[in-house]
C-alpha cells in the first residue's frame, strides 16, 4: 500500500505543479500544433481528401512523439534543476516508485495535450478524428512511449547533453510503437474493422507490458548515486 | 610476454587468411546466380560480405547487451570495456551494412535505398549504436557512464526484435514491388555464405581483441595520470 | 561490375579505417603509458 501511495503523491506533486504554470502543457500543446502546420507545408495539404487522409496519422503521431519528448523532458530536468530529485531519492521508498510515477505523469500530460489536439486535428485535416477507438490506440500509444520513455529520460536528465539526447536514445526504440499506432490510427480512419486493426493493437499491448518491465528492472541503477 | 603475443599474432593472422578465402569464394568460388543481367549477377555477390557483416553487426549488440547486464550484476569495469569495444565494432560494421546494402540495392532495383525489413533494422540498429556511443559521450563519471551505457544496451536491446517484428508486418502490409533477395542459394553459395559468417566473427573476435587491449592501456594511462596528480 | 568493387573497397576501407584508428590510438596511449611511467619514476625518486 505504502508503494501505490507514493506512486500517487509523485503523480500528485506533479500535477498540482503543473496546474500552477500550466507551462509545460502549454509548450507541447503549441508545439504540437506548429508540427501540424509544418507538415501542412511540407507536404502541400491544400486540399482535402486522400492525399491528406494517407498523411493524417503519421502527421499526427509524429506530432504526439514530439510533444511527448517535450513532456519526457520535463519530467526529469525540472527536477534535477531545483534539486527535487535527491529528494525523492531519500525517501525511504523503492525507487521504482519514482518511475511509475513519473511514467504515469506524463502519460497523463501527454494525454491531456493530445484531448486538446483532437479538434484540432479534426479541423485541419478535415478528418473526424472522434472515435473511440482512437482514444484505445492513442493510449496505448502513449502509454508505451512514457513506459521507455520515462527511463531514458532519468538518464538523460543527468548528462551532459541533458534535452537533446533523449529524442536520439528514444526515438529508434519507441519506433515500433509508432509504425503501430500510426498502422491503428490509419486503420481507423479508413473504417477498417477491429479485427485487422488487432495485430497492431497486439503489438501494443506487448510493447507496453515488456517495457515498463525492464524498465522496473533497470530503473534503480539510472538513479543511485 | 611471448605466451600473450601469441593469440593476438594467431587471431589476427587467421582471421585475416579467412576473411581473404572468403573474398575468394566470393569473387570467383561460388557459383553465378541465377540472374538474367551480367550486373545483376556480378552484383549478387555482394552479399556474402553483406551479410557476413550484418551478422557481426547485430551480434556485437548482443555482446554489448550481455556484457552491459553483466556489469549492471558484478560492477567490474572488464565487462564494460567489452560492451563498449563491442559497441565501437559494431558500429562500423553496421555502417559497412548500409553502405554495401546501398550499393547492391542500385544494380539490383535501380534505387540507392530500399525500405525493405532488412535494411530498414540495420538502420534502426545503426541509430542505436550511433545513440549509445554519444551517450557514453555525454556522461563524465565512468561508473554512472558505465551504468547508463548497460541500461540503454539493455533497452535498445529488446527493442530490436520487436522493432524487427513492427517493421516486417508494416513490410508485409506495403510489399515491395520487387522481390528482395531473389531465389534461393544452391549449396555451393551455401558454403560460401557460411564460410564468410564464420570467417567474420573470428575477425569479430581478433577485432574486440585487439579494442578490449586498447582500452585496459587506456585505463593504465588514466590511473597514472590520477597518481601524479 | 563496378558496384561489386566499389561495395567490396567500401567494406574493406572501412574495416582498414577501424584498424588503422585502433593502431593510431594504441601508439598515442603507449607513448603516454611510458611518458607517464616516466614522471611516476622521477616523482618517486625525487621524494626520497
Amino acid at each position: 500500500m505504502n508503494y501505490a501511495r507514493k506512486v500517487f503523491a509523485i503523480v500528485w506533486k506533479d500535477i498540482v505543479a503543473e496546474l500552477r504554470t500550466k507551462e509545460m502543457f502549454s509548450a507541447m500543446f503549441v508545439f504540437a500544433v506548429l508540427t501540424v502546420v509544418i507538415f501542412n507545408f511540407a507536404f502541400d495539404l491544400r486540399v482535402s481528401g486522400e492525399r491528406v487522409r494517407q498523411v493524417a496519422p503519421g502527421a499526427l503521431w509524429v506530432a504526439f512523439a514530439f510533444s511527448g519528448v517535450l513532456g519526457l523532458n520535463r519530467a526529469f530536468v525540472l527536477e534535477r534543476d531545483r534539486g527535487c530529485l535527491e529528494g525523492l531519492l531519500l525517501a525511504p521508498v523503492d525507487h521504482t516508485a519514482i518511475y511509475f510515477g513519473k511514467m504515469l505523469s506524463t502519460l497523463i500530460f501527454m494525454l491531456a495535450v493530445e484531448t486538446f489536439m483532437l479538434p484540432v486535428f479534426t479541423a485541419f485535416f478535415g478528418v473526424s478524428l472522434f472515435d473511440g477507438r482512437l482514444v484505445l490506440v492513442a493510449l496505448l500509444g502513449t502509454l508505451g512511449f512514457a513506459g521507455v520513455g520515462t527511463v531514458l529520460s532519468a538518464m538523460t536528465a543527468q548528462t551532459r547533453a541533458r534535452e537533446v539526447l533523449l529524442p536520439i536514445l528514444l526515438l529508434p526504440v519507441a519506433a515500433p510503437v509508432l509504425i503501430a499506432a500510426v498502422k491503428a490510427t490509419a486503420g481507423i480512419l479508413d473504417g477498417l474493422p477491429i479485427d485487422e486493426l488487432r495485430l497492431w493493437l497486439t503489438l501494443l499491448v506487448g510493447f507496453d507490458v515488456l517495457f515498463p518491465a525492464v524498465a522496473f528492472m533497470t530503473f534503480d541503477y539510472v538513479v543511485k548515486e | 610476454m611471448k605466451k600473450n603475443d601469441c593469440l593476438p599474432l594467431l587471431l589476427t593472422v587467421s582471421s585475416s587468411l579467412l576473411i581473404l578465402l572468403g573474398l575468394y569464394l566470393a569473387l570467383a568460388g561460388a557459383p553465378d546466380a541465377n540472374l538474367k543481367s551480367e550486373t545483376g549477377r556480378l552484383a549478387q555477390r555482394i552479399i556474402y560480405f553483406h551479410i557476413a557483416t550484418a551478422w557481426v553487426g547485430f551480434l556485437a549488440f548482443f555482446v554489448t547487451f550481455v556484457a552491459g547486464a553483466v556489469y549492471l550484476r558484478t560492477q567490474r569495469r572488464q565487462w564494460d570495456i567489452a560492451a563498449l569495444a563491442s559497441a565501437e565494432i559494431g558500429t562500423v560494421f553496421m555502417l559497412g551494412v548500409l553502405v554495401s546494402g546501398s550499393i547492391w540495392a542500385r544494380p539490383a532495383w535501380g534505387v540507392w535505398w530500399v525500405w525493405d525489413e532488412r535494411l530498414t533494422i540495420s538502420l534502426v540498429q545503426f541509430l542505436i549504436y550511433v545513440g549509445y556511443l554519444m551517450l557514453r559521450g555525454s556522461v563524465e563519471d565512468p561508473a554512472r557512464r558505465a551504468r547508463f551505457a548497460a541500461v540503454y544496451g539493455v533497452v535498445a536491446f529488446v527493442s530490436v526484435p520487436v522493432n524487427f517484428v513492427a517493421i516486417r508486418l508494416w513490410r508485409t502490409q506495403h510489399p515491395l514491388v520487387f522481390g528482395v533477395d531473389g531465389g534461393g542459394l544452391s549449396p555451393n553459395m551455401m558454403f560460401a555464405f557460411f564460410f564468410c559468417l564464420i570467417a567474420f566473427s573470428l575477425w569479430y573476435v581478433t577485432l574486440m581483441w585487439h579494442r578490449i587491449r586498447l582500452e585496459r592501456l587506456r585505463d593504465q594511462v588514466d590511473e597514472l595520470k590520477l597518481r601524479l596528480v | 561490375m563496378g558496384y561489386l568493387i566499389a561495395a567490396y573497397a567500401v567494406l574493406w576501407a572501412i574495416s582498414f579505417g577501424l584498424v588503422l584508428s585502433m593502431h593510431l590510438r594504441q601508439r598515442r596511449l603507449q607513448l603516454d603509458l611510458r611518458v607517464l611511467r616516466q614522471l611516476v619514476e622521477d616523482a618517486a625518486s625525487s621524494d626520497e
